[in-house]
Formats: C-alpha cells, structure tokens, sequence
C-alpha cells in the first residue's frame, strides 16, 4: 500500500439528521437504466439476481433432463431413449446439476447477500463478480453447444479415463468438457478469491469472526477450498484435452494412467461435494433462528465443524475408488476418515434440533424447507456413512444405493435449504413476499416426491441395479421400484413446478415485505427491501451477534449502532477493516459501472472455441483482446486510488 | 420489534401424521423388498459365497444403526417442532428470548455417535481385512479381461498347455476359491457377482487381484459396474458353479480343439467363417485366430450370446450374425448381411453349431 498521501478519517453521523447524505450516495451509485445496465453492472445484487436466474434456469434443464431418464428407466426394456440418447442425456443432467447450479446458485446467493449481512456495499472486487458471472454463463453454454446437434458429453460427469480418450471417444463432445471446465474454472476461482478477501477486508466495524452468520463461515470454507482444489481439476482436464489433441499419453493405458485422472478428479470432486452443502448448511444455521425465536444453539460448535467438514474433507477422496485395487491400508484410513466426518455433521444437526426445541417455531414455508432439510441430511448422511464401510461399498458402489445417498445430500442439503432461502430472502431482494399458501403446497409435493423417487432408490441398489444403465431386464426385482422412482420424479417435479409459479406470481402480486418481515436479527434486514444500489447510507458498527435482537435479547456487552455509522460520501467507497477484529484501516473504493469484464469473458469465450475448433487465428486474435482488456481493466485510475485511515 | 405474524398454519395433525406415516412406509418398504426378495438374483443382502456373506452381516448392521439413528434424530426433530411449549402473553407473539440450555444434549448426542462411529469404524475395518484374502489356498486362477461390451475369461494352469480362453460364461468349482486377475483391453470395467463378492475394476494398463468362491453349485448373476459406454448395460455376466468333478470335465472339453465339420454345408461354413469372421473370432486348431471378439471355439457349451444378453438359440444366432445392432444398439460386431449371402449365412449357422 502506497503512503497516506490521501489519509481522511471519515465522520460519524446520525442519517437520520444528514438527508444530503442520501442524496449524495443516490446519485454517486445511480445506475444506468434499461437493458444495458445488466451488462455493465458491477452491483453484487444485481449480479448476485443474475447468477440466481442462470443457476435455477440451469436446475430447470437439469430436472427437465432427469425426467427423460425416468421415463426411459421406469419400465424395463424401454426404448423411449437409446443407449447414445440416454448416456448424453445422463452425463448433461449430471454436469448441470454439479457444476452449473449447485455451486452457482450458492455463488449467487452469497453474492446477494454477503455484503448486506456484513454491512458492506460490494464485493471486494466488484468488477472481478461481473467477470465471474459472464465466464460461468459463458462456461455453461460452451458446455451445451454441442448438446443440440447429439454430440455431447457422454461419459459421466466424474468422467473416467481412457473412456474420456481420443480413442475410445472421438468426436467434439469430451473436449468441448475438458475445456468449458477450465473455463469454469477461472469463474469459480474468481469468484472465491473474491469472497475470500471481502470476508478478510469488507465487514463493517465491530463484525468480528466470532459474529458472522453461519452462511458466511460455511461460503468462505467453501471459497478457500475451491482456491485449493479448482487448480487439481483444470490441471486434469487441461492434460486430458492434450491427451485427446496433441497425444500426451497422461491418461490412457498406452504408458499413461488411467487411476491418476481419478485421483486428480477425486482430490477435487470431494471437497467440491462440501462446498456445495456448507454454504447450504449455513442458510438453515441462519434461517433457523428467525423462525424459532431464538439465538443458535452452539453458534461457536457449528462455525467449526463447518471448517472441520472441510478439513477432514481433503483426505476422504480415495472413498470414490475403493473398487480400484488400492492398498487395504489407504482404503482402511480412507474409510475410517469418511466415517468420522459425520461427527461435525452430526453436531451440526444437533444444534439445529436443539434450536428449534429450544425455540418456538414458526411454520413459513422457509422454515418447513429448513426442517424438511435436516431430516434429509440424516438420511443422506446415514447412507453416506454405509458407502464409508469399505468392504461393503464394494457391494455398493455405482448401484443405485450411490444414487440415492448423492440425491439425498445434494438435494436435501443443497436444494431445499436453497428453496428455503429463497422464500427467506426473496422479500429482502424483491420487496415482495412470496405466497405461503402456494408456497407449503409446493413444498409438500416436493417433500413427499423427493421421497417417493430417491428412497426406492437404495432399496433397487441393495437389490443390485447397477447406475448408468440406460435399461435393465425383467427378472431382477427392479420393475416396481422404477416405476415407484419415476412417478415420485414426477411428484417432485411438480412441487418445483408449484414454486416456480409461486416466484412469477409474487413479482408482481406479493404481498409487499417492509424492511423486516420476519423479524430478523442480522443486518441485511436493517435496510429497505429490495436495498439501495449503496446498501448502508452509513457503515453500521456492529457490537453483537444479532445486531437486530439486542434489545429483545437484553445483551449486555455489545450493542450495535445502524442509523449512525460512518459517513462514507466522497466517492463510491466502503470501509477495509482488519482481519480478526474489525478495526476499520482503510476506505475503499467500488468501481464504477463497466463493459470491460463482459467483454474479457466474451474474448475468453472466443478463446476457447478457438481452442476447441484449433482455429489458430481466432485464438491469437482472442489472446490480443485479452491482454488489451486487462490492460484497460489495471489502468490505474484516482478516482479508485485507496486510502489508508491512519490509526488514530 | 415489529414482527409480523404469520400465518400458522403447519401446527395442526397433518403434517405431523404425513411424516409419521412416511417413516412407517419406508421401514415397511425395506423389509418388504429386501426379506422377500427371493426373486432379486443380484441381491447382496441375501448373499451366497464366504465373502458376500460376512459383507452382508456388515451391511444389515450397518442399516440397522442407519435406521435406528434416522428414527431416533427425526424422533427427536419432530418433537422439538410439535412439543407443547407454554403459552404466551397475548401481544407477545414472536418475542425472541435466549432460553433453554441445548448446548449439553449437544455434548452428550455427539458422544455419544461418536461412540458408535468409533465401534462401526472397528467393525468396518475388520470384515475388511477378514475378506481381503482367502483363507486357503486358492484352486485356481482365471483372467478376467474386460472388452467393449464382453467378458473374456483365461483359465489359467501350471502347465500351460492345459490353459484355454473362453469367453461371457464362468464356470467355477463349487466351494473351492478361486483367483481372479483382472484386466482391461480398452477401458475400466468392473467385475461384479453380486451373491458371492464386492466389485473389482478391471482397469487397462493395471492388473487387480482378487478372489472369489462359489459355496454351492449354481448360477450366479452379475453385470459391469463401471460405466464403459454405450452398452455398458449389456455386458451382463453369468457364473456358473459345478461339482469338481463336473468343473474337470468341463475343462478337459473346453481345452480340445474343435473337431473339423463333416457335413457338407457346415463345410463351407467353415470356409465363409473363415472369409468374414475369422479377423475378430477364434475357434482353436483352425485358421480363425481373431481376438477382437469372444473366442468361439465351444460356443454350443454357453447358454446365451451376446454377453448373456439372449438366448443361444438358433434364432438369436442368425439374427446376431445378420445384424448385431440392431439386438445390441453399438456392438463393435458389424452386421454381416453385406459380407455374406443368405446361403452363407444358412453355412455359417450349421458351421457354428458344430462348436460343442
């Protein structure tokens, strides 16, 4: 950091008594009107409503996708889809749902919602959020283009060598994933460094680590171990798009390894699996007090096992390969590990059933998702700790048993909380509640459908139906039981179709929410719904944990102050606090509106279909717009020089 | 505080007896499909050989603390949502209150799973180790190599001359156990006969080693695991256990060469077989010498073709040489209509039947 040549201590005040400051921060953050402002924004709630949009659109595709397979799956010998249809079909439906929704959507949300809770008014690096949103945009129809003309990916979304080889899978489909997975790549690594740094330098004053909500804690656990693992992932699509191009040999079995794509895959597919349930885990830790009236049980008990989870979560991989041939000594440590990483779930779900019985719940609907969520996480957590037991994962492994554990975690514990957090928070981001007649109709449809569809599925996997099979014969025990899945998919489709309607309804027809509808505690619901473009018209100082309830709560340390706060009116600024404590050291400055990240993902994007179509030129052409467009990006600016606050 | 009441509806019987009767259909669904499922040749739970059976103890312990600890949090989350709580004071509705103290059932519930977690984590690791190898000396040795969408399978002996390869159907001693040595000639599949072991993948460039054992005389289903492509769905396997002595002779007819045929149609059989078929089939002591599709020198003795996709009848054959696709959508086997005629076909069929 340069010296203070700048140095200014900005002043308390009351908003209530200084209305220009309102006025001034109006027309300091006023944002371009029309169309055109969703391009060149760089406002995390518009960025954050963006990825929402594109995460649940891809959910739709996802689930459209699903039905198809349960409709060629529910009887035996169908040929409704054939086996080259279905496998395609299979690996999208997977490839959507891990990689262009579960994370995204929590992505999205966070984005939305980290800087309201931490009384901050933007990301860290506001243009950086744009860069992200497009890249994974970009990312995700790269990875559907060649969907439409019957030559996508078909090798499973964990997509084992050799099969992903040149060799045994020729045509466009296995590169067009290797690369829009690096590609997607450089989006979630942008955005995790993102959330990592606004955790570190953007909470308001007083917003210490032990007062952050949960959903913080579970983002940037998520955030760090995506900076950690995305490189293992790009490196092995990387060298397996030059398997596929240039005849590397890194993962056939000419010379190269097969187990080694699985290794590198495995490194990173299974703390990715965690990332996309701890934030989700950290919506129900906040949701859940609302609605029960009460504080957390075991806030500190839960922040931890959350970062817990994640550590055990690095040395639980080779739990995806025991069928492999490993040593019995990684296999025993392995499995051992996978069982004791139940244990800070499990604490998890205790608090959560401690609050509410410690509590007096309210039934909304985003309460009834959040219950419905930890009944789910059990049962998928249980089935989890079977597949952990090596000797018997080699009889469950890739049945239909795997099916269920992984539906179970990643809808129960992703999904619902998600749906639940959107009934919570559609009204902060819209000004409109959502309807809570339809709103319980459709979660019991997808309650009781859920169940319906993915609990016969363990059942078929102890009988022994194998996963990826595009059909099966009679005579195994299985007919019933499809049959029973594929209406519970309907069921359950219908339940999502029902919130859906609930969404378009209340855009326009909610009843309209007021700052605080559910009478909440943490910051977000300090300011109007939906927030101005600056969030604070003051940086609050916060002094406790529930910033909201310290009155009710009669706190007898901290008390947080949110109508008098810093004034922060020279520019489009927010204040930089110190790691631990949150001691405000710096202002810093949100950069303005700017086409510049869409346009770096668009030459991105270019870049990549260069790669993918070896068109040599379009690739040098992209790789010029990419440097010039950093160049533009970097070019040093006063209006967003920061400045240090000397310590007083 | 400003808290706007909501609609309460949820704390009537309904949602309470839904849940409840939820948890009743699925305990009822599980004992149901899983004690009468005679019917299932691939289920595990009910398992057949020395190893599927101690992994099958693991397994129903292993549900049983599952399902127990399922009944007994979502017992304890359903009384916490429905228990009666006080009443409040009128205008009171929604006050936030810190009371209570659930930080101690907290501490105790997590001792407690952590207890059972320990203890099932010994089990595991023990069953594990108990059938990781045989407890005897194994009888023999078989290569299992997989293939798009096929089992190739090499019975290994001392004396080489007494090896032979064969193909989709394993025959094994009964209760005796056996080698396995896995491998792959193109990419990862995975060896699975449900009632009698766990999976192995076969995995090109990497050899696996495991066993298996076969307690009684019977057949034994099982189908690759590891997703392989476009049939992976069809290459269904089919064991067959003998008596010894059944098991010797079996050997001693599959290690003869076929006898030349004598008819005459089978005779120029043989003759189209070698013109069209002999690049990708074997029959052993003839010309025939391909290795890129199941060797076929005692296919008569196999009960179905395809990779135990049909029956060995002499319909499926004839439509399986005709056109194998459209049986089998993406066999590596070509339709052999553009190679051969209709006679031809009629001489192959009578040529292939000869292969007892």
């Amino acid at each position: 950091m340069q010296a203070p040549r700048h140095a200014r201590y900005p002043r308390m005040a009351d908003v209530g008594k200084l209305p220009t400051v309102r006025q001034r921060l109006d027309a300091l953050f006023e944002p371009t009107t029309g169309w055109r402002s969703w391009l060149s924004t760089v406002d995390h709630k518009k960025l954050g409503i963006l990825y929402i949009v594109t995460a649940m659109a891809f959910l739709l595709i996802g689930g459209i996708e699903a039905l198809a397979l349960r409709v060629q799956l529910a009887y035996p010998s169908q040929t409704v889809l054939g086996p080259a249809a279905f496998n395609q079909i299979y690996t999208m439906h997977g490839i959507t749902m891990i990689f262009l929704y579960a994370l995204p959507i929590l992505s999205g949300i966070s984005i939305y919602i980290w800087p309201l809770m931490i009384g901050a008014r933007d990301l860290a690096f506001p243009r950086l959020n744009s860069f992200s949103y497009w890249t994974y945009l970009f990312a995700g129809l790269f990875l559907y283009s060649t969907f439409p003309l019957g030559l996508a990916p078909n090798n499973g979304w964990f997509n084992y060598a050799p099969r992903s080889g040149a060799t045994w899978n020729p045509g466009p489909g296995m590169d067009v994933f290797a690369l829009g997975m690096v590609m997607l790549g450089l989006s979630t690594t942008a955005s995790s460094i993102n959330f990592v740094v606004t955790l570190a330098r953007l909470r308001a004053p007083g917003m210490s680590v032990n007062r952050l909500p949960i959903f913080v804690w579970g983002t940037v656990t998520a955030s760090v171990a995506n900076i950690v693992i995305i490189p293992t992932v790009s490196l092995a699509f990387a060298m397996l798009w030059l398997d596929r191009n240039y005849g590397t040999h890194f993962f056939d079995g000419y010379g190269g390894a097969p187990i080694l794509w699985q290794h590198l895959f495995w490194l990173f597919g299974h703390p990715w699996v965690y990332a996309l349930v701890l934030p989700a885990m950290g919506i129900v830790s906040d949701g859940l007090p609302t609605f029960c009236r009460r504080p957390l049980v075991g806030y500190t008990l839960v922040a931890l096992s959350t970062v817990t989870t994640m550590m055990i979560g690095f040395g639980v991989w080779v739990h995806h390969m025991f069928a492999t041939g490993l040593s019995p000594m990684a296999m025993a440590v392995m499995g051992a590990a996978s069982i004791a990483i139940s244990i800070p779930s499990a604490i998890a779900v205790f608090c959560w059933i401690a609050t509410i019985w410690e509590g007096r719940p309210v039934f909304t609907t985003a309460f009834l998702y959040f219950a419905a969520m930890i009944f789910l996480f059990v049962a998928g957590g249980v089935s989890g700790f079977m597949t952990a037991a090596v000797a018997l994962d080699w009889q469950l492994t890739d049945t239909y048993f795997v099916v269920a554990h992984l539906h179970y975690v990643l809808l129960g514990i992703n999904v619902f909380p998600v749906i639940g957090g959107i009934y919570y928070w559609f009204p902060k981001m819209t000004g409109r509640l959502l309807d809570e007649r339809i709103g319980k109709i459709g979660f019991w449809l997808s309650f009781v459908g859920f169940n319906a569809a993915f609990f016969p599925m363990h059942i078929l996997g102890l009988l022994g139906m194998p996963r990826r099979i595009y059909t099966y014969q009679p005579g195994f025990g299985w007919n019933g039981l499809n049959l029973a899945v594929s209406i519970g998919a309907a069921i359950f489709a219908l339940g999502m179709a029902v919130f859906i309607v609930n969404v378009a309804r209340s855009l326009k027809h909610g009843r309209p929410a007021g700052n605080d509808p559910w009478g909440s505690y943490s910051l977000e619901w300090s300011v109007s719904s939906p927030p101005p473009p600056y969030n604070f018209a003051v940086i609050p100082l916060v002094g406790s944990r529930h910033p909201l309830w310290e009155e009710a709560l009669d706190e007898v340390t901290g008390r947080s102050t949110l109508d008098r706060g810093l004034v922060l009116d020279h520019g489009r600024e927010t204040i930089g606090t110190t790691l631990l404590d949150s001691i405000p050291d710096a202002i810093l400055k949100v950069a303005p509106e700017t086409y510049v990240p869409l346009l770096l993902s668009i030459a991105t994007l270019v870049l990549f279909v260069g790669l993918l179509l070896h068109a040599a030129i379009v690739t040098a052409i992209s790789l010029v717009a990419i440097v010039a467009l950093v160049a533009t990006w970097l070019w040093p600016r006063i209006s967003l020089a920061q400045r240090r606050e000397d310590t007083r | 505080m400003g808290y706007e009441v909501l609609p309460r509806a949820g704390r009537t019987v309904g949602p309470r007896r839904l849940k409840f009767w939820c948890c009743r259909a699925m305990l009822i669904a599980l004992a149901i499909s899983l004690a009468g499922c005679s019917s299932a040749p691939m289920n595990y739970l009910d398992a057949e050989g020395p190893i599927a059976k101690q992994i099958a103890e693991l397994g129903w312990g292993f549900i049983m603390i599952s399902f127990w600890s399922t009944v007994i949090v979502t017992g304890f989350l359903l009384i916490a949502l429905f228990k009666r709580r006080p009443p409040q004071l009128a205008g009171h509705e929604g006050t936030v209150t810190r009371s209570g103290a659930g930080l101690t059932a907290v501490y105790s519930a997590t001792a407690l799973s952590s207890l059972v977690l320990l203890g099932s984590a010994v089990w595991m690791v023990s069953v594990t180790a108990a059938v990781i190898r045989p407890s005897r000396e194994t009888a023999l040795t078989i290569q299992v190599i997989g293939h798009q969408w096929w089992w190739e399978f090499r019975y290994l002996s001392p004396d080489t001359k007494q090896s032979f390869v064969t193909a989709n159907e394993m025959r094994l001693p009964a209760g005796e156990p056996v080698r396995l040595e896995l491998m792959s000639a193109d990419v990862i599949h995975s060896f699975w006969l449900p009632k009698l072991a766990g999976k192995t993948d076969l995995i090109p460039g990497q050899k696996n080693i495991t066993w298996i054992e076969a307690p009684k005389p019977g057949v034994y289903r099982g189908q690759c695991t590891e997703f392989c492509g476009l049939q992976h769905a069809s290459m269904l396997l089919r064991a067959v256990a003998e008596p010894r002595e059944a098991f010797g002779a079996w050997w001693k007819q599959q290690m003869r060469s076929s006898d030349p045929p004598t008819g005459g149609l089978a005779k120029e059989g043989q003759a189209v077989f070698t013109r069209a078929c002999a690049s990708c089939h074997a029959v052993s002591g003839t010309e025939a010498k391909g290795t890129f599709g199941p060797d076929l020198t005692h296919l008569m003795s196999r009960a179905q073709i395809g990779s135990n996709l049909l029956p060995n009848t002499r319909a499926y054959r004839a439509g399986w040489i005709a056109d194998a696709p459209s049986l089998k959508p993406g066999v590596r086997m070509p339709p052999m209509t553009r190679e051969i005629s209709g006679r031809e076909l009629q001489a192959v069929l009578a040529y292939i039947e000869t292969l007892h």
